[in-house]
């Protein structure tokens, strides 16, 4: 197995480097050296680091009696994001440790005074990709596997419908994943990717191995996906699809839907850009095999939630944000509102960003929770409050 | 056609002066190509769009430099295009690095790292500056706008062609354009962006063709500076600078949201 990759390696790139060679192989050490310069030409390294407080007030509420989910109160925390990269023309690959150094402090409950500062290292991303033949492309690593135009969750996504959103500073964790994806045209491509491993997607229990074909169209002013998934052990088939219009210059407006065991999830959204370069997006979503009324922890002790989500198991919600991007290139503000129609419970969410520089960005984001400790929005935290700073190279 | 017209032939003086209208002909077609086939408004248009990215396969870099009430920002960036596909991939500053806009047949996408997907973005969201997510990419005037009116003008002390366009869907980056186009070789000089009833003028654009790229069929003309001026409200500008324009093919799969390099 090994001296097969070593060959496709081989080949993939004998061409580029051969090519790079030819201008400098007057000997031996020239040629060397060459070869260097070229590989180094392929490789890139951009590196991240986040460096903030967090501060959380956990409920007392059926989901979490006595803080039995050990939220802690206090945390500091420095996160290095290093993303290397090699491409040349056929072959691919990526790699993204990460060395999370965090000090927490718990106040409430079964933990309160407890101190923790272990360090974490693992990899959250990893691929390599091939090209064999034009057009179609092979690949196997741990992805932060996101699609669809929607803001509040993703429901087409049959692996994983959290797209970070309600964090905006904390990585998606990655699940392993092998894709074969053809693109014959600009038009069309076609998908069909098999989720093997849950990777760092811990808190998915019962992890059931998926298989899923994708097809996608992009349209004059309109992208379209269709999407057919099956997990190994299920009978059911998972029915997704998106698609997004740009109506005009400024509105853009979309869906993103799946139908599971006879259960619909339709999302339906719109972002109007406004003359000054801020943008006001709306998005409904309807949870068809969602709940009204009962106690949230008999639905999440049913089963009766969706597996690969954590949250938002009632029938109605509504997401309203304002975003505002650079303004005078220093400034992005945003501001989003979550609701809970049916229990009216909500979430909102204020983030700022200050450009202190080329490097340097100075960040606070808070979510305050509103409803009661039964509600869904409220039975987990009454507050978070983030500051910090971003250093990129 | 017109050199063997038989009435022409019965005359002897007509025999004479023929030979000579033909060769005259014959070198104002060989010297003068242009004058002999007028290009239509159309094609006037799709020539200058060709000077401004409308290729087959084109890279080439942006250096955004923006004055925005008395602050300064720049940024520099990596356009990748085919005819109107577009990915911008923006190399400096470092906090913006590995930030990706894709236009593909009319739809945009917008991707940055921490981000753990491509979100759809209409083109009227701002760049840097004046300058819209739609300016870098390469212009379509000729297939987007309808050509409202179209007159001969001296601009500057130079031989220009005027045209009034507006805008043929909502989808375009402007409603209402005033073109100011050199009559040789088809360049877009000057633009000013008009609201939709074309009573308001909001700002204006100066280009230059400084640009050669080596192609096949000889020596292109491409587009090296573009400088907008905010004539609303402020005295603002944006000046975009086009430098190391390589003709080469793209590959369709650089446009494509599921090979996006994250």
């Amino acid at each position: 197995m090994r001296y097969a990759v070593s060959l496709l390696l081989i080949f993939l790139l004998a061409e580029p480097i051969a090519a790079g060679q030819t201008a400098a192989a007057d000997t031996m050490q020239n040629a060397y050296a060459s070869d260097n310069a070229v590989l180094l030409d392929h490789f890139s390294l951009d590196f991240r680091n986040l460096t903030y407080g967090l501060v959380q007030k956990p409920v007392n509420s059926a989901l979490n009696p006595d803080n039995r989910q050990e939220v802690p109160r206090y945390t500091l925390a420095s996160d290095f994001r290093p993303d290397f990269a090699f491409n040349v023309s056929r072959l691919n690959m990526l790699l993204k440790p990460r060395f999370d150094f965090a000090w927490k402090r718990c106040e409430d409950g079964v933990c309160d005074g407890r101190e923790d500062n272990d360090p974490e290292y693992y990899v959250n991303e990893w691929l390599v990709r091939v090209e064999p033949v034009d057009s179609l492309f092979l690949s196997y690593g741990r992805e932060n596997l996101q699609w669809g135009p929607s803001l509040l969750l993703s429901p087409s996504n049959p692996f994983y419908t959290d797209n970070g959103r309600n964090n905006p500073k904390m990585e998606v964790p990655g699940a392993d994943y092998g894709r074969v994806v053809w693109s014959p045209n600009i038009k069309w491509t076609g998908s069909f990717i098999v989720n093997t491993d849950e990777g760092r997607q811990e808190e998915i229990e019962n992890f059931d191995p998926a298989y899923a074909v994708k097809i996608d169209h992009t349209a004059d002013q309109g992208y379209f996906s269709l999407i057919f998934a099956k997990r190994r052990e299920a009978t059911d088939t998972h029915l997704g699809l998106f698609g997004s219009w740009n109506l005009n210059d400024a509105l853009v407006v979309y869906t993103e839907d799946s139908l599971r065991e006879g259960d619909i999830e339709a999302l339906a959204g719109g972002s109007y850009t406004f003359g000054n370069g801020s943008t006001l997006t709306v998005e409904y979503f309807y949870n068809g095999s969602g709940n009204r009324d009962d106690d949230l922890l008999d639905i999440i002790a049913s089963g009766n939630g969706p597996d690969e989500r954590l949250m938002l198991f009632r029938k109605n919600y509504l997401l309203v944000q304002y975003y505002y991007r650079d303004m005078f290139d220093r400034w992005n503000g945003l501001l989003r509102a979550t609701a809970g129609l049916d229990d009216q419970s909500a979430a909102v969410l204020g983030l700022i960003e200050y450009n202190l520089g080329p490097n340097v960005q100075l960040f606070a984001t808070g979510t305050l929770f509103g409803g009661d400790d039964t509600d869904e929005f409220g039975s987990l935290l009454d507050y978070r409050a983030m500051a910090g700073l971003e250093f990129s190279f | 056609m017109f050199c063997s017209m038989k009435n022409g032939s019965q005359n002897p003086g007509v025999k004479r002066v023929l030979p000579l209208v033909c060769s005259l002909l014959l070198f104002l077609a060989a010297v003068c190509p242009a004058a002999s086939l007028a290009a239509t408004p159309y094609e006037i248009l799709k020539e200058c769009d060709e000077a401004r990215g409308n290729l087959s396969g084109i890279t080439w870099i942006v250096s955004v430099e923006a004055l925005e009430r008395g602050h300064k920002n720049s940024r520099r960036i990596l356009v990748k295009s085919s005819g109107f596909n577009v990915v911008a991939e923006t190399l400096k500053p470092p906090r913006r690095k590995g930030q990706l806009l894709i236009l593909v047949k009319g739809n945009m996408w917008f991707y940055k790292p921490d981000l753990s997907k491509p979100v759809p973005v209409s083109q009227r969201q701002k760049l840097l500056g004046l300058a819209a997510n739609g300016d870098i990419a390469s212009t379509n005037y000729a297939e987007d706008y309808s050509i409202l009116s179209f007159e001969e003008v001296d601009f500057e002390s130079r031989a220009c062609y005027l045209f009034l366009l507006e805008a043929k869907t909502k989808n375009a980056t402007y409603s209402r354009i005033k073109y100011w186009v050199s009559r040789r070789p088809h360049l877009g000089i000057k633009a000013e962006f008009y609201t939709a009833r074309g009573d308001k003028l909001l700002k204006s654009a100066r280009m230059e063709y400084d640009n050669r790229i080596a192609a096949g069929d000889g020596e292109r003309v491409f587009i090296s500076r573009m400088v907008i001026h905010d004539e609303l409200m402020s005295e603002d500008t944006t000046t975009l600078n086009f430098s190391d324009p390589v003709l080469q093919p793209i590959p369709d799969h650089v446009f494509n949201l599921n090979l996006l390099r994250k």
